[in-house]
């Protein structure tokens, strides 16, 4: 059942934005870094290597990009039903608020990672076109890289599941952006302080950019754990939840 | 008799208001029952408790005999619904929106085909369903309900929206449900003219209550109907009428009113007025209505606040 309901949640962001913001929100981020590597003509690049430019891709999309996209995408996933009663059309049919739960949840990590593949894609094109132009430099591609992928798509599952409970309990799209900005404005003052712990927020950017791989294990080991323990306690509290709009 | 929907002893509560109390409800197989009550009667509840949507506060619910806790879900497999107004996503086309029941259902393509078909709506397979108009909104709802013809329907205010000649198409579709697939068919309505053309049995709810359940043809059979009759001196035909023990009720000078008037007497009663001397300027048989059942029953209407 849980796949047919992915499938089914897929169907409905048919004509959406979804698709669209899965591939502009990276490019984006890809837009900003290489406007910047243009205006310094490369020249860090061939001092310092590709890996710096693929340091702040992953910088900015961790800082900044990545927790607004999981903010629209699960409004978006959520606003759907919100919008048209599809919440009590969906319950009359045989299937479970907690079923429908997981099924939007894990639909919006696809959309995610889908993202991020966009992103790693888009980077690396650029690379292979701006070495072609004559600027060059060292680490076109690292294992690092493929990790911090990697690392980025598993520690930003707790901003995805709380953004998603907070999409799906309530009706006005502002509560979900309204935290999604708030706390992505949050990351730029405590990723850096010993209260990172506390902000689920500053994960996604701990997990990659961290310079001690302890807190980069930290923060995806707080991930999984926020992630799970709110899972549960929302699909309890959907087991027994009224639909009454 | 075989029973579609059991409801026994169900209460509802919101806050402190009662909105359902006690309740009780029997609607037989391959029935037509129409559910009447005003705004706020609580109808719209009870469909919600019954298609597990609300949780009632004690009482119990038995779908096509099997009892129903809020945790179940495999008996709507058998529903088919419409709730209020549609719940439609409208950048989705009618083929894209049906195949969602579909799939979760385990229906056959096809059948979507075939539900279109019966609300007039297949030419419009593939358009988003944004630029419908309401009326064409509601019979994709209707469709949606009517997928792989399910065993129970429970549709509210079906024919909202939908223009004169659509509501009879709908009123005969409903009608010959049970016949063509055996279906039960559990309609709630404010329109008690559809209901009475449509319906073989009817429930009326009032303030959480359940006021009357019956089959219609029982239900009607026990109301009056009367005769009107205008004439110059009202006030001589009533003692005559006295006199032949018929009792009657003067409304004005001109107009009185035989009670208890059968179709079939209205000829001799006629006559009779004539016979007596008598002018008589009008006559006027009034055949007793479901309206006129329930507005006794449950008084004017009152615009109540749904509960939910």
């Amino acid at each position: 059942m849980l796949i047919k309901l992915i499938q089914i949640e897929l169907l409905k962001t048919k004509r959406s934005l979804a698709l669209l913001m899965m591939f502009l929100s990276p490019l984006m981020v890809l837009l900003i870094n290489l406007l910047q590597l243009l205006h310094n003509e490369g020249k860090y690049i061939a001092e310092r290597g590709w890996s710096v430019y693929w340091l702040s891709n992953s910088a900015l999309w961790g800082y900044f990009m990545m927790p607004l996209y999981i903010a629209l995408i699960t409004a978006l996933l959520n606003g759907t039903e919100h919008r048209s009663n599809g919440w009590r059309f969906m319950m009359t049919l045989p299937i479970k608020q907690k079923d429908l739960f997981l099924a939007k949840l894990i639909l919006a990590w696809v959309y995610l990672i889908g993202a991020s593949l966009v992103l790693f894609a888009s980077t690396l094109l650029s690379i292979v076109c701006l070495e072609a132009f004559g600027i060059s430099g060292t680490d076109m591609l690292s294992v690092e890289v493929i990790q911090n992928l990697l690392y980025s798509t598993i520690a930003c599952l707790a901003v995805l599941t709380i953004q998603h409970v907070v999409s799906w309990r309530w009706k006005n799209i502002v509560a979900p952006l309204g935290l999604g900005v708030i706390a992505t404005m949050s990351i730029v003052q405590l990723s850096h302080t010993k209260y990172w712990h506390f902000n689920p927020w500053t994960y996604i950017l701990t997990s990659t950019n961290s310079a001690e791989p302890a807190s980069q294990t930290l923060a995806i080991v707080y991930s999984l754990a926020i992630t799970l323990g709110l899972t549960l306690v929302a699909m309890h509290w959907l087991g027994r939840r009224e639909v009454s709009c | 008799m075989q029973l579609a929907i059991e409801v026994s002893n169900i209460s509802k509560q919101f806050d402190q208001k009662m909105v359902l109390d006690k309740v009780n409800l029997n609607v037989p197989q391959g029935s037509v029952y129409g559910f009447l009550g005003n705004n706020g009667a609580g109808k719209s509840t009870l469909i919600r408790i019954l298609l597990g949507l609300l949780n009632s506060k004690s009482g119990e619910v038995k779908i096509n005999s099997q009892l129903i806790n809020s945790r179940d879900v495999v008996y709507k497999n058998s529903i088919g619904c419409l709730v209020d107004s549609p719940c439609l996503y409208f950048h989705l086309t009618p083929k894209e929106y049906l195949g969602i029941t579909c799939k979760i259902k385990g229906l056959a393509k096809s059948s979507i085909d075939e539900a279109l078909e019966i609300v007039n709506m297949s030419a419009h397979l593939n358009v988003p369903m944004d630029k419908f108009s309401l009326g064409m909104k509601q019979r994709i709802a209707l469709a949606n309900a009517l997928l792989g013809k399910p065993k129970l329907l429970i549709l509210d205010e079906p024919t909202n929206g939908l223009d004169p000649a659509g509501m009879k198409e709908i009123r005969h579709l409903l009608k010959s449900l049970p016949e063509q697939t055996g279906a039960t068919v559990f309609l709630s309505s404010h329109l008690l003219d559809e209901i009475q053309k449509t319906a073989s049995h009817v429930g009326i709810l009032h303030m959480g209550k359940m006021k009357v359940e019956s089959s219609l043809s029982q239900l009607m059979g026990q109301q009056s109907s009367s005769l009107d009759l205008i004439t110059s001196s009202a006030e001589k035909l009533k003692q005559h009428f006295f006199k032949q023990n018929i009792s009657s009720q003067l409304i004005s000078a001109e107009h009185l009113r035989l009670n208890e008037v059968k179709q079939s007497q209205c000829g001799e009663l006629n006559r009779q007025v004539i016979h007596a001397g008598f002018d008589l300027i009008e006559s006027r048989f009034n055949q007793a209505t479901l309206e006129s059942l329930f507005l006794k029953l449950v008084g004017s209407p009152t615009v109540k606040a749904e509960a939910c």
